[in-house]
């Protein structure tokens, strides 16, 4: 039993050690260290995928043999990897046993015993000793009243030696170090919570009227109203913004815009707008005034009276057929194209006949237009598309409020550190000696410079 | 518009004249007053403080997420903090090393880095956000402070090595330098810890994340860690001397690592 006691003891002691915490921070500042040196598996990509298969490639070729050790080390996914989390969880251990021992600490009010005294007297840098004629109690009133003016809480024991004083200065920020403690605590187990409980599906490009159905809540879908960009001079976006609408069950339920670092929100789940691109919708007419049937060359693209082409400076070429004209429209998308003017977006129509690569038509738009190719009318019509995340994080809140914790907790712990006084008074035969002393680091700060003045304060009550 | 480069450039020679008066100071203690010193740090303050203000007018003030602007404002940060320290601790023998340190980044950037210039300025819309602004400019402010640190832990060092010389009487104590790091230090670590916080806030704004593991969070995060665990290593016996500088010279590299890592990403795209 007693084993087993001291087992614990040696195991308290060991998860309470700020060397502990010096070697856990150290550790988790390596692991971190790795991301900046080596490429890491993206979030959200699946092992055995095709996506993964090119990804590792990639990796294969840049480390060649190295490639598959660092996959069986962990180190291509370090946050998944018990490197990262074993340490993390031994810090959460670490700062929970040190969270008890604060509290310990800080909900009772340190006392002074004759011994704890002549040790601090003995290793303090600032200390003063007093001898005159009179009583303790009148000296130590005296010395009680000028501390309390200074707005020091202090506590007054008797002890056969004499009477001992113990006075604290911004005693609340004591608890500081324990909030800041929590606030990591907090923190962490948000992170690694976040991942579980969050969820949030990605590049939803909805061009104007487009719906979605979000697939994490089947009753609600998604419809962009409409599109808008600010372009600087060369055309490239300034701003943008879109305008969309909540459905549930087909019912419209919320209206709101979104933009970047301007999210719209409802019943928990948030709209961020991560990127946009123009959209392109080509309807034509033939001689007699009757559509032109299109089909966009896209996935989904069927024969229809318009057809609608979703470009990005990544994916800048588009194909439209005219099946009826034996025709093959082919739209190319320039961010930045060169002109007298300067660089500014413009769009390359070019159109060929089915199964043939002479050019039939080509021309370069920079906006909506029409155009006239072999006797029949296309017009073009530009508009934009906007991407959309649609994202629920129940951890954000949580893992916030743990920062705001942390930094509130390192502003009073650090700026504002508890001043503490030890003072002891005895007499004999009516002399009175009363020793002081201020506890805490020897250096040039506040609360020695306060214990200076104060010290003069208390050489002239005496 | 004129622009402030040329400002820029006076406050580079008047901290280049701030730097010699510093050393002088260093060797002869007595040739010069103390206003004198005193009244070049407020020259270049004033000088560098103006050129901010005039480039946050001129362009806009997300337009200091350019890493000429943001590395401008680092110096002034370095500068201020340096002041702070130089009047609360009431000695001055760790400028030269401080300022040295803010005199390579300062000529750096005016040599090596061409400034914002309003016509090509593009800014990404993600980066209009106050947020942004807040986490950029508290963790310039803390890599400030990691500078003073960084001059304070050369000043250890040096101290310890020319402890008995008689050709720099000026030389701070070791205790003195040890001081002023671990005060330093102290500034920084609430500036920093409010940049990773103001990040996240940006981050969940603009992409619904708050924590991604890019570049810029990585380094920012190993920064906070090492200056996390140099300041519970201050406490420990048999680290507050030599392996105390050392971390904090260690901090403040890998803090000027992350600096072009904060000002990317100014560039919007279709």
């Amino acid at each position: 039993m007693v084993m087993r006691r001291d087992i614990l003891d040696v195991l308290w002691r060991f998860f309470s050690s700020r060397g502990l915490t010096l070697i856990l921070l150290t550790a988790i500042a390596l692991v971190v260290s790795f991301n900046a040196i080596l490429p890491q598996m993206p979030a959200g990509m699946t092992i055995g995928s095709n996506e993964y298969s090119r990804w590792y490639a990639d990796i294969r070729a840049r480390y060649l043999q190295w490639a598959d050790l660092l996959e069986d080390l962990g180190l291509l996914s370090i946050y998944a990897s018990p490197w990262f989390k074993l340490p993390l969880a031994l810090l959460i251990l670490n700062l929970t046993i040190c969270a008890v021992e604060q509290f310990e600490a800080v909900s009772r009010w340190p006392n002074c015993s004759a011994e704890e005294f002549d040790l601090a007297f003995k290793r303090a840098s600032d200390t003063r000793t007093f001898v005159m004629s009179g009583t303790v109690r009148g000296a130590m009133t005296n010395l009680r009243a000028l501390l309390e003016r200074h707005r020091y809480k202090v506590k007054v024991q008797e002890e056969q030696e004499g009477s001992y004083l113990t006075a604290q200065r911004f005693f609340l920020t004591r608890w500081g170090a324990l909030l800041g403690h929590g606030g990591l605590i907090v923190v962490i187990v948000g992170l690694l919570l976040g991942g579980r409980l969050a969820w949030r599906e990605e590049e939803i490009r909805l061009g104007p009227h487009q719906m979605y159905q979000i697939q994490h809540d089947p009753s609600l879908s998604l419809r962009l109203d409409n599109s808008q960009v600010k372009l600087y001079p060369d055309g490239t976006p300034r701003s943008y913004r879109a305008q969309l609408t909540f459905l549930e069950d087909g019912k419209e339920v919320a209206t709101g815009m979104v933009a970047p670092n301007a999210p719209f929100t409802y019943r928990g789940i948030t709209l961020y707008q991560r990127s946009h691109g123009p959209v392109m919708k080509i309807t034509g007419l033939d001689t007699q005034g009757e559509p032109v049937p299109l089909q966009a060359l896209a996935p989904g693209g069927t024969l229809q009276e318009e057809a609608i082409l979703q470009l990005s400076e990544g994916e800048n070429e588009g194909y439209v057929a005219a099946p009826e004209q034996n025709l093959i429209l082919r739209l190319v998308f320039h961010p930045h194209l060169p002109t007298e003017t300067g660089e500014i977006p413009a769009l390359v129509v070019q159109a060929y006949r089915g199964g043939v690569t002479d050019l039939v038509f080509s021309e370069t738009k920079f906006g909506s237009a029409s155009m006239h190719i072999e006797g029949n009318s296309y017009a073009l019509e530009w508009g934009h598309y906007a991407v959309l995340t649609i994202a629920r994080d129940p951890s954000f809140a949580p893992t916030m409020l743990g920062a705001t914790s942390l930094l509130t907790a390192a502003i009073i712990t650090l700026y504002l550190p508890p001043r503490h006084i030890w003072a002891v008074v005895s007499g004999k035969g009516g002399v009175v000696e009363t020793r002081l002393v201020r506890l805490g680091e020897g250096d040039k700060g506040g609360g020695a410079r306060e214990f200076h003045v104060l010290m003069g304060e208390v050489e002239e009550s005496l | 518009m004129p622009d402030e480069s040329a400002l820029y450039f006076v406050a580079n020679l008047i901290l280049f004249a701030l730097l010699l008066l510093c050393w002088t100071h260093l060797f002869r203690p007595n040739w010069l007053p103390d206003r004198m010193l005193l009244g070049t740090l407020l020259l270049f303050l004033s000088c560098q403080g103006m050129a901010l203000l005039w480039s946050g007018l001129r362009l806009e003030p997300w337009a200091f997420a350019h890493p000429y602007l943001s590395t401008m404002f680092l110096i002034e940060a370095t500068l201020l903090v340096y002041r702070l320290l130089e009047r609360l601790l009431k000695q001055r023998g760790v400028g030269p090393f401080v300022l040295t340190l803010a005199f390579v980044i300062h000529a750096y950037v005016i040599l090596f880095i061409p400034p914002p210039i309003e016509e090509t300025l593009q800014i990404s819309p993600f980066l209009r956000s106050p947020w942004h602004l807040l986490h950029l400019l508290s963790a310039m402010v803390a890599y400030g402070a990691y500078t003073c640190a960084g001059g304070g832990a050369i000043g250890y060092l040096m101290a310890g090595l020319l402890a008995r010389s008689r050709f720099a009487p000026g030389l701070p104590s070791t205790q003195d330098c040890q001081m002023f790091t671990r005060r330093a230090l102290v500034i920084g670590f609430p500036w920093l810890s409010s940049s990773l916080v103001t990040g996240a806030l940006w981050a969940q704004l603009a992409w619904g994340s708050y924590w991604s593991w890019r570049a810029e969070e990585v380094w920012l995060l190993i920064v906070w860690l090492v200056l996390t665990m140099t300041l519970h290593a201050r406490t420990r016996p048999g680290w507050q001397s030599r392996p105390l500088a050392l971390l904090s010279l260690l901090g403040f590299v890998l803090a000027l690592l992350s600096l072009p890592l904060l000002g990317q990403g100014l560039a919007p795209t279709w």
